[in-house]
């Protein structure tokens, strides 16, 4: 068994073990199913092509945040003083020096987790549209599926990467999730630059939304490339940050 | 007297975080730009900081072992209790007063001077309800992740969906006084719960 899958089955067990890791899962699963299925069962429903897709954008997303905030911060927060370890970043570091080692095998362990937590949110979203309405939700393709794994994947991997160069998670996980979902200030910023339109959460959920009301019109592949590029840009300086800063 | 003296510790310590003075910077540094691009609609943007700032307060006790110390200092858990939540209102109650003034200043609108004090009100509420689901779940982040996604997502959606539950769920930052004896009632409530769990629970 090579150094790296020693790493990730690591990182996976101190994911899959933490509290709020599970918290994540639980509202990222829940949330939009069952916001879905409010809307859904509402007299002024107006089903479109979006119905279950809109949820998942926003309550699917602050899952995939918890996710990827708290495997980083988990790691730098303290014990106690009478607890024998301290942080546990002094001991992810000694097991696994090679220091991007340690990160890719946290970033494989998040990116998994929240493939995972995309599948199972869009298959509980989308059964509980179709238990609500009798009839299954309308123009769900392999396409847009997969736009809302990528946009989840991303989401979460920004979310590390945020955290890695903040080292605490409270103040990027309160911005995010309040800008991904109803009560975005990018929503705020686009009425005074069209710059914004190419912000993350704004760019991002059109991989899989077809009727955003608001905003420029991105194409689902452009918008598959903006978040590449906003994960790139931010976890590239959090990389170097995290090989040569003091842990 | 017990009870000033606890006072005192509570606000010292509240003082010497540099998370909080980190937040309320970042604060009045974003409520008037907020303010000047979308008016009082921003108001709830500013509602998240306080949310933050309410969690901080009381999580940052159980980041290592500061809430052992406390209660070794004040074994009486209620005067704690009442002396950590006064320090909080007297940080909270002033950042939100500058808070609202800069936000309605820099929006330039007309009804500003009738609408400061419910959005005071409501900022510095929504800063003492969050210190109680701080002091309940004991995790920064998981009450964060709550109270953030259920004022921004949760919340707007139930007040979307049904009309009547819109009058008795608690709102962030309103800007009107009408929903404040609700969002009091939630926050006494909330108080009320953190308190007695607090009472019982081993730290």
């Amino acid at each position: 068994m090579t150094t790296a899958f020693r790493a990730l089955r690591a990182e996976g067990h101190k994911l899959l073990t933490l509290p709020s890791a599970r918290l994540a899962i639980a509202l990222g699963v829940l949330l939009p199913a069952g916001i879905a299925a409010l809307n859904a069962r509402s007299p002024h429903w107006s089903g479109g092509v979006d119905a279950g897709f809109t949820e998942l954008g926003v309550g699917g997303a602050i899952g995939a945040i918890l996710l990827g905030v708290v495997a980083v911060s988990s790691e730098y927060t303290t014990e106690g003083e009478e607890s024998a370890a301290t942080r546990q970043i002094a001991a992810t570091l000694t097991a696994t020096p090679a220091r991007l080692v340690a990160l890719a095998a946290k970033l494989t362990a998040v990116g998994l987790l929240a493939l995972a937590l995309a599948a199972a949110a869009g298959v509980a979203t989308f059964t509980a549209v179709h238990l609500v309405r009798g009839e299954p939700a309308s123009a769900v393709t392999a396409g847009r599926v997969l736009g809302v794994q990528v946009y989840l994947l991303c989401t979460a991997w920004l979310a590390l990467a945020l955290t890695v160069l903040t080292r605490n998670g409270v103040v990027p996980m309160a911005v995010m999730i309040a800008n991904a979902s109803v009560m975005s200030v990018t929503y705020l910023l686009s009425k005074v630059t069209d710059a914004a339109h190419y912000f993350p959460d704004a760019a991002g959920p059109h991989m899989f939304l077809r009727g955003v009301a608001t905003g420029a019109h991105v194409a689902p592949v452009t918008a598959g490339l903006v978040m590449v590029a906003w994960v790139t840009a931010v976890l590239a300086p959090a990389a170097v940050v995290f090989c040569r800063r003091d842990a | 007297m017990r009870l000033p003296l606890a006072y005192r510790a509570e606000l010292s310590k509240l003082l010497s975080l540099p998370a909080v003075w980190i937040t309320l910077a970042v604060l009045f540094a974003l409520s008037p730009a907020l303010g000047a691009v979308a008016g009082p609609r921003s108001a709830p943007y500013t509602g998240i900081g306080f949310l933050v700032l309410g969690v901080l307060a009381v999580t940052s006790e159980h980041d290592g072992g500061q809430a052992r110390t406390t209660a070794m200092a004040t074994p009486r858990r209620l005067p704690h209790r009442i002396a950590s939540t006064a320090a909080l209102l007297t940080l909270a109650f002033p950042a939100a007063a500058g808070c609202a003034s800069a936000t309605h200043l820099a929006s330039g609108h007309p009804t500003a001077a009738t609408t400061l004090p419910a959005l005071t009100g409501g900022l510095t509420l929504a800063a003492l309800l969050a210190s109680a689901a701080g002091l309940l779940l004991r995790h920064a982040h998981g009450t964060v992740a709550l109270l953030v996604g259920y004022f921004t997502f949760v919340g707007p959606v139930l007040r979307a969906r049904f009309t009547g539950v819109a009058d008795v769920l608690p709102d962030l930052a309103p800007v009107s006084a009408r929903p404040l004896p609700v969002m009091l009632a939630w926050t006494l409530a909330a108080l009320a719960a953190a308190f007695v769990t607090y009472r019982h629970r081993d730290i």
